[in-house]
């Protein structure tokens, strides 16, 4: 990687944060920002990378910004200040005078994750500003075309400061509610990063990789949140096994059926080291502790099923979720060794699941084991007319050609 | 900055309303006002009377019409405008509105 690239995923959203709690504006921020970074791709090779990046880049970015903001037009009405609970320091105090730079990452993510704009505002947004993507990174990453996203995230830096959501880490009661969506978002980003929702590729690491980084440099910022360290922890776990998620001629392959070697090991080592200082009864804690018993299994014929069975019972009376309850009928047939009790975890899923392909080839599975293979046959044929990528319907296909 | 609260009402529940009820409803609104005022957040508030009581004129042409200008499942039934910090405190005070079949309090910045 080279010297620019390196700066810029380092210190992106640690000078973004500051630019914007000083100037109290995020699009000036972030163009004077994404403008210091593009003068350094052109002089840091001629004259040599300065000896403080950082401050090199914040002061260029300020500059920046001042000229922006001196030659914004009188008439286009000018965006509100973003509302925040400090007075900011004189122009030309707050660089200079500072021995180290502040952290204002915390406010950055909370408002750019602030519940009154749209989830699909809060994930762009998030990775823009917080994550340093490109508004092309970014679109190219959800499928959808370039323009869009950059309408979807200027209307969002537009509303922020129209509506009056403030730039702040929300405190007391408010907090975890608000932590919870943050940690959505989060989430939302590592599982896009797996189930692209269709075309040919089932695995966007890249993606995955980059939901990971907000969510480690989230609990870096908040280290007495047990929340954020058990979603790192299932994002590191889930994470570790991308390399054998795929066959060689790219056809997915079932958790029981990997090869463990190629898991990650540094990976779930510390994931199993956060979940060891506290692992919270919570919904990521519990789904982290179910990850957890699978990486412990050195083959699939060790895992504790009986574990695992007694960890999903928990979530699905904490969640009511219906995709818990799925889940948890597979682990209860592979602790029983036979069917029976898993399909009868099934009833009233197919109203909540019957649009997704995972309810239709879970039962199928769970039917052909009973010797059911007419009525696994009908189930694998509605699973095909749901599924959404090419290796989904490829394995499905294999799976049903393999019935009596 | 300011913040209109408009308070949306579900017309066919308002409409079965007890005496009673709209008693208490009306005391609730009045409370929630002087709490506002009290906090030094209230600018202005209204109940707003029945659609059917509605008349409305085109400007320009200054044409009348008799009845609200669409028929809603739901309908404008009351007002707050309120002084907050930001929308964060305008949320926390909108989740206290008191709703006799109100359906949701929509907020909007104002401004003059």
């Amino acid at each position: 990687m080279d010297t620019v690239s390196k700066a810029h995923t380092e210190h992106w959203a640690r000078l973004l944060a500051l630019l914007v709690a000083r100037l109290r504006r995020l699009d000036i921020a972030e163009d004077a920002l994404a403008d210091a970074f593009a003068t350094a791709v052109r002089t840091w090779p001629r004259d040599g990378v300065p000896d403080h990046p950082e401050r090199w880049l914040l002061t260029t970015a300020r500059r920046k910004a001042y000229d922006l903001l001196r030659h914004e037009s009188v008439v286009a009405r000018k965006l509100p200040l973003l509302v925040t609970d400090e007075v900011a320091p004189a122009a030309d105090e707050w660089v200079e005078n500072e021995v180290s730079i502040p952290d204002e990452r915390l406010r950055l993510l909370f408002t750019c994750c602030h519940p009154a704009l749209a989830l699909e505002a809060r994930v762009a947004l998030t990775l823009r500003m917080v994550g340093g993507l490109t508004t092309g990174e970014i679109a190219r990453a959800f499928l959808v075309p370039e323009p869009t996203m950059g309408q979807r995230i200027s209307r969002a830096k537009r509303k922020i400061a129209s509506a009056g959501i403030p730039y702040r880490v929300p405190s007391g009661a408010e907090l975890p509610a608000r932590l919870g969506g943050v940690l959505a978002v989060l989430y939302l980003v590592f599982t896009e990063g797996y189930a692209a929702s269709s075309g040919p590729g089932p695995v966007r690491a890249d993606l995955a990789a980059e939901a990971i980084r907000l969510t480690r440099l989230t609990a870096a910022l908040m280290p007495d949140e047990p929340e954020v360290a058990a979603l790192l922890a299932l994002m590191l776990l889930q994470h570790s096994r991308r390399d054998t998620r795929l066959s060689a001629d790219g056809e997915l392959v079932l958790l029981t059926q990997q090869d463990r070697a190629r898991w990650h090991l540094d990976e779930i080592a510390e994931a199993l080291r956060l979940l060891a200082s506290r692992s919270p009864a919570s919904s990521y804690g519990l789904q982290a502790r179910i990850a957890a018993e699978h990486a412990r299994a050195a083959e699939a014929v060790e895992t504790d099923w009986a574990e695992i069975c007694r960890l999903y019972e928990e979530l699905d009376r904490l969640t009511g979720s219906p995709v818990v309850r799925l889940n948890r009928a597979v682990a209860v047939a592979e602790r029983d060794g036979n069917p029976a009790a898993a399909l009868g975890l099934l009833d009233g899923l197919e109203d909540p699941l019957g649009r997704t392909h995972l309810f239709w080839s879970t039962r199928a599975e769970l039917l052909h084991r009973a010797g059911r293979d007419t009525e696994a046959a009908a189930d694998y044929d509605r699973a095909l007319e749901l599924a959404n990528t090419d290796a989904e319907r490829r394995l499905l296909t294999s799976r049903r050609a393999a019935l009596r | 900055m300011r913040f209109l609260f408009l308070v949306f009402d579900d017309p066919q529940a308002a409409a079965a309303l007890t005496d009673e009820q709209r008693h208490e409803y009306a005391t609730a609104f009045r409370d929630y006002a002087v709490m506002l005022r009290d906090r030094g957040r209230y600018v202005d508030s209204a109940g707003l009377d029945d659609p059917a009581t509605a008349t409305v004129v085109r400007p320009g042409d200054g044409m009348v019409t008799d009845g609200p200008y669409a028929e809603a499942t739901e309908h404008l039934g009351a007002f707050f405008h309120v002084e907050c910090g930001d929308l964060d405190e305008a949320l926390t005070l909108a989740k206290e509105v008191p709703v006799a079949t109100g359906v949701r309090v929509e907020i909007r910045p104002t401004f003059s």
